[in-house]
């Protein structure tokens, strides 16, 4: 298939003969595009209905600053959001998802105690 | 003659006291009073001297027998029969030849003139010499009368005696002249002030001129100052000091015909007729002052002008008559054009409350003229703003003098809709014109009420246009949107000149409610405080309401919500287009839009720019690990490429527009090193992960020819094409649409670009749908040598790497369409604006619902065609 | 962090106005945690705005429902009897309402319609263990439809609040023509 059966011009004719030893080919910047995504298996966080990939709703940034978190069972939420469910529920929360129970709340108080420099956790719930 | 019996029957008693002897004196006396008189008026009297004091024996001894008002009313009546007869036919007689003069041409008057003024003159002065004559005789009679007074001792004081008699004449010699007057008089009288006036024009110019010219000359040698003026004067032959003496003169004849036509009663004729012919110049030279030319006032030269010419010719003219005017026709009547002849102070350097008068007639009249003429250019004027600023600031002053602005929103507006709102013009061209329409008419126009009656036909248009809302975003946020010509740095976007307008204005920015949420704008309302009562009224927050530009943009669309939409898919296009991170510009974009559309509103875009921002900080962060990692594993550098050459961007794109993904298969290496850069960032971010959107970015590579060295900036794609061409320099289409893994149509559309380069040759194949490109060597492009940089511009529709808005639009049909099953399925009917005010309060994002009624009722009537609603008594309902 | 205080939070009228939080008000936004504000019903509203788009996208047959004309807070629902059910052919309107702390809490969901069920009393209420105790945040206007859609197929006769009809229920003839001889559509 390299042969041409009709050739435009006789330089192109030539070109066959010593390109390619005459031309360089050199990518000097590649500039890529990606998107992140939160490697949960589910898309929207079960309490604030918001997109893990957006954010929750008492916050403004995505990402880092709105991390999710996974329960034992395996659901996830927006940090933010299982921290307001767990506060709201007594003495006892459990998984918003699969009701399974435990003691989340002092799991995640804990939590809340090293988040500044917390990002994408996991929390167990027992 | 029923005076006479008149005043003989009140004389009866005295009749019967009377000698026979006593009614012959008085027969005798009568006869020859009667004799004299006539030969008197007649002016065939050589010897008035000895004529006169037998006339007043006369008169004294008619008076002793008390028939002094048969001897005044006698006289008075000979004067006006000489009148009638003999002194108004010749007058007249004079301008027969004239008597067509209202049919004639202007040019054929123009030749006139000259002849015109000399008969005038004449005819004045014969007529005036009359008037003297009579009024000699008349003067005869006065005093006749004062002699025998005191004998009668009936009469007031003498002077009165004479006033009362001049009126008397002055009022017949001016219904004599007024009866017989001919037509074309008035006619001949405003060509005589035509010419002479222009005459006076054409030597103020050379004044005016002159003394400019040597102004600037004597500014240059001396400074500033008036003896410059002075000595250049003097200086050239004298010629100024001609000018002076031939002004005078001028001046003085004028003085001296009009000064005539008012002792015959003329006094308002002639104000008409110079009235008229100032007016007339005054509109000629307004005309030729304001011209085509838009980039200068004026104004103030032709208020100059008024001072110069006009008012200096009627100064002087008013000045000559109040001199004489005073001894001669103390009584004349004043008409209310006339200024009061300032017989006060003559030549006073105060002007007389006539002038002003006069000047304030004539400036409203310039102010007029020079309105009408602006507004019938105002759409040209406007097309050159700001370069046709002082144009405008003309304009400002007319209107505010005349109150007249209706009128340019009359007339504007059809101009508009003759010239620009039409489909010849480019929604660019209306845009700009709509923007400096606003910048124009505010000046004019502070609180907006005009503007909002001539915008709204522009706006109106616009709507109907599809580029619209990109065309203003363009406008507002690029650095070519602005006016290059206005002040600042060419470079500015409208929306930085808007804000810096803003800050000079040193106003709140956020007292329009396009401007902010719903939320922000509740704030406010709790905030509000009354203005204190000392404030000004006038700049009274309440009356502070300016033309807010931006807010009259937005208002071409309705919502701020599609602007911000379209703006966020520019800024997405505009973004991943990027390869240095580099958003300062954006930064500062960004900023000025939430100041006017509120921080809420540019969310997503905040989100967008700062994901560049952490991108960045990312991207630092994953190759300068990677290497680490790949030095310290020491592992052959097989491909030849490094992290070094690899950029990402890294987008949360739940914030951006949807984005439009298409598979590409990339050179293998690169591909390796995307899924290297995944994993690291992997391990550095967990548990988020990345997603390559391979077709997207910017790829600069270099193509080296033994004689030359080529750089070009790519898409991906086109970057995949060409690297097929290094290990196989000749593909078939269907082969290398696959080797990329794109349809064979992208792969046609993406090479044409290489072709056009040169750097491929394209020819065909086996069979008509198979084409074979070809790498060119570089020989065929002419030899060219050193670094070709060429930068493609991936901006062809095809290359979007955002969806369109019209996508977006189609997807929030259904939506609309679910809302509106859903809402009457729960509610059985709603009627439309139900629907509307429904739709407005939940469908509020994603889409947002920004229609108008009209727009939903035509959707809702689609529905009902469908057959999925129905429409009775103004209600919907779920069609079962 | 302050705990929340919840033991009447069924009682919407009495709304959230309670929770009490420690430390100074501060912007949400910007804080890693979330602190319980006095009043959030932004984000409660932002969650009904997205539960209305996914019922309304979902095109579940059966159940539907809408917020009133100017309260998002308060919904009208509709659900048809199932196929193969006593309530087949049937359609009764139910109101929602939602409290200040939804989705922490539930909404308090009454058949407007009058609904001859042994888990429904005459006033409307529904006796369901999922807008009790059993809540949860995960559930949804969509999920308590479809659950009480199934709950008029699948009563809990163990614990009535019309007797009569938990006792009427094992006659399912019966039960049918009482259900159409008591049906009320709303106009």
């Amino acid at each position: 298939m390299h042969s041409i059966p009709i050739s435009p011009s006789p330089s192109s004719l030539s070109l066959n003969l010593k390109s390619e030893l005459k031309i360089l080919f050199v990518i000097y910047r590649w500039h890529a595009v990606a998107s992140w995504t939160w490697d949960a298996h589910d898309e929207t966080c079960g309490i604030c209905r918001i997109s893990f990939d957006g954010c929750c709703p008492y916050c403004k940034l995505p990402g880092d600053d709105c991390p999710l978190i996974w329960g034992a069972c395996n659901h996830a939420f927006h940090l933010h959001c299982i921290l307001k469910w767990v506060n709201s529920q007594t003495p006892q929360a459990h998984c918003p998802m699969c009701r399974r129970e435990g003691s989340l709340k002092n799991e995640l108080q804990c939590i809340e105690a090293l988040l500044s420099h917390f990002v994408g956790s996991v929390w167990t719930l027992e | 003659m029923t005076a006479d019996a008149l005043s003989l029957v009140c004389n009866l008693g005295v009749l019967d006291s009377l000698s026979e002897a006593s009614i012959s004196e008085i027969l005798e006396s009568w006869n020859s009073f009667c004799l004299i008189t006539e030969t008197i008026v007649k002016g065939d009297d050589a010897d008035l001297s000895s004529s006169y004091s037998k006339f007043q024996s006369y008169v004294s001894s008619l008076c002793k027998y008390g028939l002094r008002s048969l001897v005044e009313e006698h006289f008075l009546i000979s004067l006006q029969d000489m009148l009638e007869k003999h002194v108004a036919p010749k007058f007249w007689k004079n301008f027969d030849a004239y008597s067509n003069v209202t049919d004639l041409e202007e040019n054929d008057k123009d030749m006139h003139e000259d002849e015109v003024e000399l008969l005038l003159c004449k005819a004045l002065e014969e007529i005036s010499l009359e008037k003297q004559y009579q009024e000699k005789y008349l003067l005869m009679l006065v005093k006749s009368l004062q002699l025998c007074q005191d004998s009668t001792s009936m009469e007031g004081h003498p002077s009165d005696v004479e006033k009362f008699f001049f009126s008397k004449y002055h009022l017949i010699i001016s219904s004599v002249l007024m009866t017989t007057l001919p037509r074309q008089f008035p006619e001949v009288l405003h060509w005589y002030f035509k010419g002479r006036l222009e005459e006076l024009s054409t030597i103020m110019a050379g004044n005016y001129e002159d003394s400019e010219s040597q102004d600037r000359i004597g500014m240059e040698l001396y400074g500033k100052g008036k003896h410059p003026t002075q000595f250049g004067n003097m200086d050239i032959d004298g010629s100024y000091d001609q000018k002076e003496i031939l002004e005078n003169k001028l001046v003085r004849n004028i003085g001296m015909v009009v000064h005539n036509l008012r002792s015959l009663g003329f006094t308002s004729m002639t104000e008409d007729a110079y009235a008229s012919a100032i007016f007339l110049l005054l509109k000629a030279k307004v005309f030729d002052l304001a011209g085509d030319d838009y980039r200068s006032s004026v104004l103030e030269s032709i208020k100059e002008w008024i001072q110069a010419v006009p008012l200096q010719f009627l100064h002087a003219l008013l000045d000559y008559l109040g001199d004489s005017i005073s001894y001669l026709s103390p009584s004349s009547m004043k008409s209310p054009l006339a200024s009061s002849p300032s017989s006060c102070y003559p030549g006073a350097s105060k002007p007389s409350e006539g002038i002003i008068r006069w000047q304030l007639r004539l400036e409203y009249f310039a102010y007029e003229t020079l309105q009408d003429l602006r507004i019938a250019k105002l759409f040209e004027i406007i097309v050159d703003y700001p370069d046709s600023a002082p144009a405008i600031e003309d304009l400002k002053q007319c209107l505010e003098y005349t109150g007249q602005h209706s009128k340019l929103v009359d007339s504007f507006i059809s101009a508009l809709q003759y010239r620009l709102l039409t489909a010849g013009a480019s929604t660019n061209d209306i845009l700009h014109q709509y923007v400096s329409t606003i910048k124009a008419l505010r000046t004019i126009d502070p609180a907006g009420v005009f503007l909002e009656a001539v915008g709204e036909p522009i706006r109106e248009y616009l709507r109907g246009r599809k580029d619209t809302i990109k065309c203003i975003v363009t406008m507002l946020t690029d650095g070519t949107g602005g006016n290059n010509n206005g002040p600042g740095n060419s470079g500015d976007s409208l929306l930085e000149e808007l804000n810096r307008d803003e800050e000079n204005q040193e106003t709140a920015g956020l007292d329009d409610d396009i401007n902010i949420d719903d939320k922000q704008a509740w704030i406010d309302v709790q905030r509000w405080e009354p203005d204190p009562v000392e404030a000004d009224p006038l700049k009274g927050s309440r009356y502070r309401r300016k033309v807010d530009v931006l807010g009259m943009i937005v208002g071409i669309i309705g919502s701020k919500d599609q602007l911000v939409n379209e703006y966020r898919v520019m800024l997405a296009e505009k973004l991943l287009n990027k390869t240095d991170y580099d958003i300062d510009t954006e930064i500062r974009t960004l900023e000025l839009l939430k100041i006017h559309f509120g921080e809420n509103s540019m969310q997503k875009c905040e989100i967008m720019l700062n994901d560049l921002i952490d991108s960045k900080r990312t991207n630092t962060n994953v190759k300068a690990t990677i290497n680490q990692l790949s030095q310290t594993g020491a592992e052959s550098q097989e491909h030849e490429v490094s992290f070094d050459i690899l950029d990402a961007t890294i987008i949360s794109s739940n914030f951006w527009p949807p984005i439009q993904d298409e598979v590409v298969n990339i050179p293998e290496p690169v591909d390796q090193l995307l899924s290297d850069y995944a994993k690291r960032y992997h391990e550095i971010k967990t548990p988020r992960k990345l997603l390559w959107k391979k077709n997207l970015g910017t790829v600069k590579l270099e193509l080296e020819f033994e004689d030359r060295t080529l750089q070009f900036t790519v898409t991906p794609v086109h970057a995949s094409i060409i690297m097929q061409f290094q290990d196989q320099t000749s593909w078939n289409s269907k082969n290398l649409a696959a080797a990329i893994g794109v349809p064979v149509d992208t792969l046609q559309r993406r090479i044409s670009f290489w072709i056009s380069k040169g750097i491929i040759a394209e020819s065909s194949g086996e069979d008509s749908n198979d084409h074979v490109y070809t790498l060119v060597d570089s020989m065929a492009d002419g030899g060219k040598t050193g670094i070709n940089n060429e930068e493609l511009v991936a901006d062809d529709d095809a290359e979007r790497s955002v969806a369109s808005v019209e996508d977006q639009l189609r997807k929030e049909m259904t939506v609309y369409e679910k809302f509106i099953v859903g809402m009457l399925k729960n509610f059985g009917s709603m009627a439309l604006d139900r629907i509307h005010n429904t739709l407005k309060m939940f469908c509020v994002s994603d889409p947002t619902y920004d229609k108008s009624l009209q727009q939903l009722q035509f959707f809702l009537s689609g529905l009902v065609a469908e057959e999925k609603l129905e429409l009775r008594d103004g209600m919907y309902f779920l069609k079962k | 962090m302050a705990t929340m205080n919840n033991q009447d939070s069924n009682n919407n009228n009495n709304n959230n106005n309670r929770q009490v939080t420690a430390g100074p008000p501060m912007n949400a936004s910007k804080q890693p945690l979330p602190t319980p504000k006095t009043v959030d019903t932004q984000s409660v509203l932002k969650r009904l705005q997205s539960e209305l788009m996914a019922l309304m996208m979902s095109g579940d047959s059966g159940i539907s429902a809408f917020p009133e004309e100017d309260n998002i807070f308060c919904w009208k629902g509709t659900i048809s009897g199932s196929k193969d059910t006593v309530f087949e052919g049937t359609e009764y309107k139910l109101s929602l309402s939602f409290p200040n702390d939804y989705p922490f809490k539930p909404p308090k969901v009454k058949f407007e319609t009058g609904c001859f069920h042994p888990n429904v009393d005459v006033f409307g209420n529904i006796c369901l263990d999922i807008l009790q105790d059993k809540w949860s945040s995960a559930y949804d206007v969509r999920t308590i439809l479809i659950s009480i859609q199934s709950l008029l197929g699948e009563p809990n006769t163990s614990s009535p609040l019309n007797t009569q009809a938990a006792a009427l229920w094992g006659n399912q003839e019966e039960y049918r023509k009482m259900v159409e001889k008591l049906y009320k559509p709303v106009a």
